[in-house]
This record gives structure tokens, sequence and C-alpha cells, in this order.
């Protein structure tokens, strides 16, 4: 009892000054560190970058628009319901600066310069010219923290443009990334375009995210496609962010079932396919 | 010579103050220097940037911090810069554990704040980096379910590239921060 009454007589000072330390920095932890973010946007003002040049964008773009008509033919293939289509397709986007990366070597993430005043809200998408680039996953009202597709913890359904077999994404902390497929024997071969499926959680579907690089068809339980991501992720400046209405999207998702059913909703898919010989 | 004048400047300036400002003084710098440390760690600037992998900031202060303390206060200054960069980045796992056990080996490598060369420093930041990745990385594989060959491959990496870039900038952080508190110390003021 003495000696804890005499460690205390010396210490009390620092032993309260660590307590108080401790909990302000567990409630920034909590509130993730919010102001930090608006302090290192403030901090590095000087040094954000002015608008990209068509240039800059053209090449990557152009990969993008490859993707995309080569997604979009395989929709028209299939004959999808117009209207679902339509709920996929971007709306009005918000342009955006990546003022910084990741605050450490492990998660793989950026920092855009806007943020809830400019109407970025949390879970919207982010997408720069060549495809996803990743989630919004905090906002403060200047800046907002994506956590990028090329990283191992952001798991993403996605499918193969061509064949439409699904799996799902998993980053690997570079420009490549892993698909595993549900499937034992997926129509899949180096080339293809992978983009997001419909039953991914956080995205919409049909957005380009890379090509298949390299199969792997040895693995016991299902194959592994590693791709490479379109989107330029280790120089990205300038990104485009789109709301993601989840609610909007959960009921997108409980129709596709009906959808694709033959007896729940005949209407939709059967009418189109009648019409296509008489066209000749 | 300059700089030891400033400094002597400095030491009057702050011995004229009463003991509760010199504790305020010195606990708004202690407190600002590591917010400073964690809010740029999302800068990358050419040299500040290897394969990628960026400084870390945090775990130099938190070494600078823990030179010639008790092991619990280095410990504590561990763990805080720890959950502050948690909150920049995702919650789970913590980088708590890691800066902690930082903290308490940094103050016993270095149990007394004298003079230490600025080589030692930068050594020792070199080989507390690797044991604080290594941290990180125990608990992306075996806690948080991540495919454990991939983390190792990429601990390999950061662990590297880190220990390069932050033993080579840790004199930015440590030189003036060690030279501060030493100096508080000298006018009797050590929390």
């Amino acid at each position: 009892m003495y000696d804890i009454r005499r460690w205390w007589g010396r210490n009390w000072l620092r032993a309260v000054l660590a307590v108080v330390a401790l909990g302000l920095a567990l409630g920034v932890r909590q509130g993730q560190a919010g102001f930090l973010m608006e302090a290192y946007r403030a901090l590095t003002l000087p040094l954000h970058l002015g608008a990209p040049t068509q240039n800059d964008l053209a090449d990557a773009r152009v990969r993008e628009l490859q993707q995309r008509v080569e997604e979009l033919e395989s929709r028209n293939s299939q004959l999808q319901n117009l209207l679902s289509y339509r709920k996929t397709l971007p709306a009005a986007g918000i342009v955006a600066p990546a003022i910084g990366r990741s605050a450490d070597r492990w998660w793989q993430q950026i920092t855009l310069g806007r943020g809830s005043n400019d109407g970025i809200q949390q879970g919207a998408i982010v997408m720069a010219p060549g495809g996803v680039v990743g989630r919004v996953t905090v906002v403060t009202p200047h800046t907002s923290r994506v956590l990028l597709v090329s990283d191992p913890g952001s798991r993403i359904g996605v499918s193969v443009a061509r064949s439409r077999f699904m799996g799902y994404l998993r980053g690997k902390s570079d420009r490549t990334a892993v698909v595993e497929f549900f499937d034992k024997l997926p129509d899949v071969k180096p080339g293809d375009a992978i983009v997001t499926s419909a039953y991914s959680q956080f995205f919409p579907a049909g957005l380009p995210i890379g090509r298949v690089v390299a199969i792997d068809t040895k693995r016991a339980l299902a194959p592994e496609a590693t791709i490479e991501l379109s989107a330029p992720l280790s120089t990205l400046e300038w990104v485009v962010t789109l709301p993601h209405d989840l609610e909007l999207f959960r009921k997108f998702k409980d129709e596709l079932p009906t959808d694709s059913a033959p007896t729940a909703n005949p209407a939709a898919p059967a009418q189109p396919t009648p019409r296509q010989p008489a066209r000749p | 010579m300059n700089g030891l004048n400033t400094k002597n400047h400095l030491r009057d300036a702050l011995d004229r103050y009463p003991l509760l400002a010199q504790i305020a003084i010195n606990a708004a710098v202690s407190t600002g220097s590591l917010l400073l440390c964690t809010a740029l760690t999302p800068l990358r600037l050419p040299g500040l940037e290897l394969l990628g992998v960026g400084v870390d900031w945090p775990l130099i202060w938190v070494v600078s911090w823990s030179v010639g303390r008790l092991w619990w206060v280095a410990a504590t200054g561990g763990t805080v810069a720890g959950l502050l960069q948690d909150g920049m980045t995702g919650l789970t796992p913590s980088h708590a554990w890691g800066l902690a056990l930082v903290g308490f080996l940094a103050a016993r490598l270095h149990p007394r704040s004298g003079e230490t060369a600025w080589v030692m420093m930068a050594l020792t930041t070199f080989v507390l980096v690797a044991v604080s990745e290594t941290v990180m990385a125990a608990q992306f594989a075996y806690l948080y379910g991540r495919d454990a060959s991939d983390v190792w491959t990429l601990h390999q990496r950061v662990t590297l590239c880190s220990a390069i870039l932050s033993s080579l900038w840790s004199p930015i952080v440590s030189l003036p921060l060690s030279r501060w508190w030493r100096m508080m110390e000298s006018l009797g003021n050590r929390p």
C-alpha cells in the first residue's frame, strides 16, 4: 500500500496525462480522425494539382471504352431488361482531386480533396478513366477517404463480361488482383474483361474493373484468375465519384431473381426473344 | 552558434513562466508534433516514397518520445499514436499494439535521455519498423483472415522500404523533438 502511495506521489501527473491522452486518442480513432484529414488538406493545399489535360486521359479512356463496349455487347446479346439496365448506368458524377495516399503501408486508400460540402456521401462509387477505383468509406466536410479495389480487404463481386461467370475479386496491394470463381469450370480466358456483378454489395453492376492476364486452373476448390486493374491506381490524380443509392440497388437486387425465373415474370424477358427471328 | 543562442534565449524565456505553464507548453508541443506526424501520413512526395510505401512518421515520433522515458509512459505514447493512426486508416487491425511495443522497446534500448547520436536513433528506427510491421502483419494474417502468404509477401516489401525510408528521415523529427524535451528536462519538467 505504501509502495502504491509513493508511486502515485511521484507519478500522479504522468498517470493522469496518460489516461487523458489515451481517452482523447480513442475518441479521435472512433471519429475516424476527421479533423486530421481536414488538417492534412489545409497543410498540403499549395501542392494540389491543376486540372488534367485531355491527352493524359486519352489512353486510359480508350481502354475503358473498349471494355464498356464489350460489356454492352454482352448485355445486348442477353436481351437484358431495359429498366434494370438503366439503373446500372452511372448518374452525374462529382470530380474530385486525389490529394493523398494511404496513411500507412497496409491499407490501399486515397484521400480526395472534396467531401460532404460538395455532395459526396459515404458509400459513393469512385471511378477514374479506366474503370472502378474504389468506394468512399469516410467523409469529412472537405475530404473523403476511398478504399481502393486493390486493397486485400475490399472484396467485390465480379463477373466475366463475355460469359457472365461470377466470382469475387481480392486485391493484391498492387496493380493486379485475383478473381476466385464460384464455378469449378468457368468459361474465362486471358483478355476477358472483368466487370462488377449484379450481386456486388457495394457497386452497381457492369462497371469495368480490369482484364484477365492469367488463369490458374490447378487450384483444388475453384480456379483463380489474375487480372490487371484497368484504372491507374498508383498514379491517380483526378477521379469521379458517383452516388450509390443503396436502397435503390437493394430493390434492384430483389427484382433480379424474378426477372430471370421463367414463371415469375414471363412478360419482360420472354417478349424480346420471339421478336428476334421475326426481324429479318 | 546562432542556433545555440536562440535555444538559450528560448530556455531563459521559458524559465520565467510558472511550472504549470511550462507543462502546458510542453504538452502542446508534444501533442502538436504527434498530430502533425499523423496528419501528414497520406502525403507522398518524391523521396518520401519507395515502391508505393511511405515514411512511417508516427513510428519516428514514438521512438523520439520513448528515449529516456519510463517504459509505461513510452508505451502510452505509442498507444496514443497508434490509435490516431487507426483513425486515419481503418479501425481493425489496430496500429496501437505495434507502436506500444515500439515505445516499450525504445525506452528499454535507450534508458537515458542524454545525447543519443542520430545514427543510433536511425538504427533504432530501422529495427523497430520491422517490429511494428511484423505485429501488423501477424494481426492481418492470423486475426483478420487475410491470405497468409499474400500478407507475408507484402510484409517483406513493406518492411524493407519503410525501414529504409523511415530511418533516413528520422532525424528531421527526432533531432528537434529530443532537443526540445531535453531542454524541458533541464528546466525540471519531464512528464
